[in-house]
């Protein structure tokens, strides 16, 4: 789905992330982890294709990413962004722009982009927001939104930003099950989570960006771990089972004393 | 049926209906159903009227005047809608911007190098052209002075706009100046009027908010994208750097055209589509309908109540008509951002 190449990505003159090479499978859900400033929301923007490559190739699904026209590459991967502004428009517009990749140069939205849009706002909880005004939303609210807005645009990848960021526990399980359901049926999603926790419940894989590289890459059993962790925060980090799913759990120790001096080297990529 | 199409049928109907009142009042004392007969004479509904010189009065003078009025506010009010969706900008018109000071600078020097050959041939007269170059001259001008900082702030924008019409209007003031033969022909451009504007001037106009309207009206999905920003309107597929130049192209040749014909005449697009948004939210397909058709209602009337408000036939140009109307909605406008804030 997703192939990087000796890929190096930055804004100006700033490098983010040198020399990546990754490859994402059709079907893969993967966590894109890290330290604040990192490089998750450069590298989801360039995946994106909203901020060209410094060096390298990036391929979405076979195709060059530089060959797609902004249309082709909208139908390709949707993207729910972590900063966006809500405008002055009515929530039921704002979703149907998930349609605008769609449809004809002339003609408008049609009654089935509509329904699309209302399906996309049920299934993220928000079939009540339609008629209201997406800037006088709260926080989660205008999140759901954007999400219904992504999935309205029926692309095979889903690029998401931090997209459960601002949600109470019960929306956040809710976008949860919602991006693993999806994924059953199909979706590829690359997935920047700050949530230790919730990457390693939502996602399958997980790519930890450290010092413009991966620092650590691979399926959440082998890369969550205490001594990944501890390394890569830089921090003490203990790691237990959840009692139902059997996944990884992080949990900080702060006040139970810093990591010891013999600590461990650095993490393998794999 | 929505607010929306109520507000484009009862602004649709109250168009026309508008300009065949606007015929009605004037210095010359003609009987209504008179002024009525030789508008319906005309349109070809009625026998020609007795009297020739009054027909010359209210088809010459006083119907090509009210439509070219209601013409040049749908422009005027298209132009800003456009441009405040492209610039997020809601204190963004042709006016504020700057743009249409660019506008009669650029036809100024047209006439002052003797560049314009007005009503020989409407299609082929050149003031419009140069106060399209005038207006897009001065938009890049505003855009690059507002962008020196570290980024595009929605205030910064308007003061650049300021500064650069304050400045081409020392420049309209000195070619004046240089050039005693023009002055009669400059002077007007200072404060707009439709002062003795005839068929010929709708002639020259009429093309330009053909093809201006059209742009807008077809891109009005784009600029509800463009309004989220163009990083997202990317993200959706828009090919934004090109919509953006293709709409900024449209709204400045509205501009640039209506100041052509009319002079600068400030705020009508700054007023409509707010009054617009209100009735009906914020919306582009049915906001740029809207405003074109409520810009063309609201000029129009400025117009006649600029004409009929002094007593004796003195005129009020009714660019001070609208900056009077503009101005204290301008600092409203403000004053809310300000305690939104």
């Amino acid at each position: 789905m997703i192939r990087l190449e000796n890929v190096s990505v930055g804004h100006g003159d700033r490098v983010v992330l040198r020399d990546l090479n990754l490859t994402v499978e059709p079907g893969g859900l993967v966590g894109l982890m890290g330290p604040n400033g990192s490089g998750k929301t450069t590298l989801l923007l360039t995946l994106a294709g909203a901020l060209p490559p410094l060096e390298g190739r990036v391929t979405l699904a076979g195709r060059p990413l530089e060959s797609l026209r902004p249309r082709e590459r909208a139908r390709l991967a949707a993207s729910v962004p972590q900063h966006a502004e809500p405008p002055g428009l009515k929530v039921l517009s704002v979703v149907l722009m998930g349609r605008y990749a769609r449809v004809s140069f002339l003609g408008g939205y049609t009654d089935e982009d509509r329904d699309k849009a209302l399906d996309a706002l049920e299934e993220t909880g928000g079939e009540a927001l339609a008629d209201r005004r997406a800037d006088e939303l709260s926080g989660g609210e205008w999140r759901r939104v954007l999400m219904a807005r992504a999935l309205t645009q029926e692309a095979d990848l889903l690029l998401l930003d931090e997209a459960a960021s601002g949600l109470d526990p019960a929306r956040q399980a809710e976008a949860a099950e919602l991006l693993l359901r999806r994924n059953a049926a199909g979706l590829t999603a690359v997935s920047a989570i700050h949530d230790l926790n919730l990457a390693a419940l939502t996602c399958r894989r997980l790519i930890f960006l450290k010092n413009g590289r991966v620092a650590l890459d691979g399926p959440v059993h082998d890369v969550f771990t205490e001594t990944h962790l501890s390394e890569i925060y830089e921090t003490r980090i203990l790691v237990s089972r959840h009692p139902l799913l059997g996944l990884p759990q992080a949990h900080l120790a702060p006040g139970a004393g810093s990591l010891p001096h013999d600590a461990p080297g650095p993490g393998r990529t794999r | 049926m929505t607010n929306a199409s109520r507000a484009a049928l009862v602004l649709a109907v109250a168009g026309p209906l508008s300009i065949v009142l606007a015929c009605l009042p004037g210095p010359a004392p003609i009987p209504a159903r008179e002024a009525l007969t030789i508008l319906a004479s005309g349109l070809g509904l009625a026998s020609p009227p007795p009297d020739p010189a009054l027909a010359t009065v209210v088809l010459g003078i006083r119907a090509s005047r009210a439509v070219l009025a209601y013409a040049v506010g749908a422009g005027l009010a298209l132009a800003g809608t456009a441009f405040q969706g492209i610039l997020r900008n809601p204190l963004a018109d042709p006016f504020t911007l700057g743009v249409s000071t660019g506008a009669a600078f650029g036809a100024s020097l047209a006439l002052a190098l003797g560049l314009s050959a007005p009503a020989l041939l409407p299609l082929a007269d050149p003031l419009p052209f140069f106060g399209l170059l005038g207006a897009l001259a001065a938009l890049l001008a505003v855009l690059a002075l507002a962008r020196s900082g570290r980024e595009l702030r929605r205030e910064t924008l308007v003061l650049a706009g300021v500064v650069t019409a304050t400045f081409l209007s020392a420049c309209i003031a000195l070619l004046k100046a240089l050039d005693e033969s023009s002055v009669s022909g400059i002077v007007f451009w200072i404060m707009g009027s439709f002062q003795g504007r005839g068929w010929g001037h709708v002639l020259v106009y009429l093309p330009y908010l053909a093809l201006g309207s059209t742009i807008i009206l077809a891109q009005a999905r784009e600029l509800d994208l463009l309004s989220l920003g163009s990083a997202q309107a990317r993200l959706l597929g828009l090919n934004a750097d090109r919509s953006r130049l293709l709409l900024l192209v449209a709204a400045s040749l509205l501009s640039g055209a209506a100041v052509a014909v009319s002079g600068v005449i400030g705020f009508v697009g700054l007023v409509v589509p707010h009054l617009v948004r209100r009735i009906q939210g914020a919306e582009h397909g049915p906001l740029t309908l809207n405003a074109a058709l409520l810009g063309g209602l609201l000029l129009l009337w400025s117009d006649v109540l600029a004409r009929t408000l002094l007593p004796g036939g003195v005129e009020l140009p009714v660019g001070v008509l609208t900056a009077l109307l503009g101005g204290p909605f301008f600092c409203l406008l403000l004053k809310r951002r300000a305690e939104a804030a």
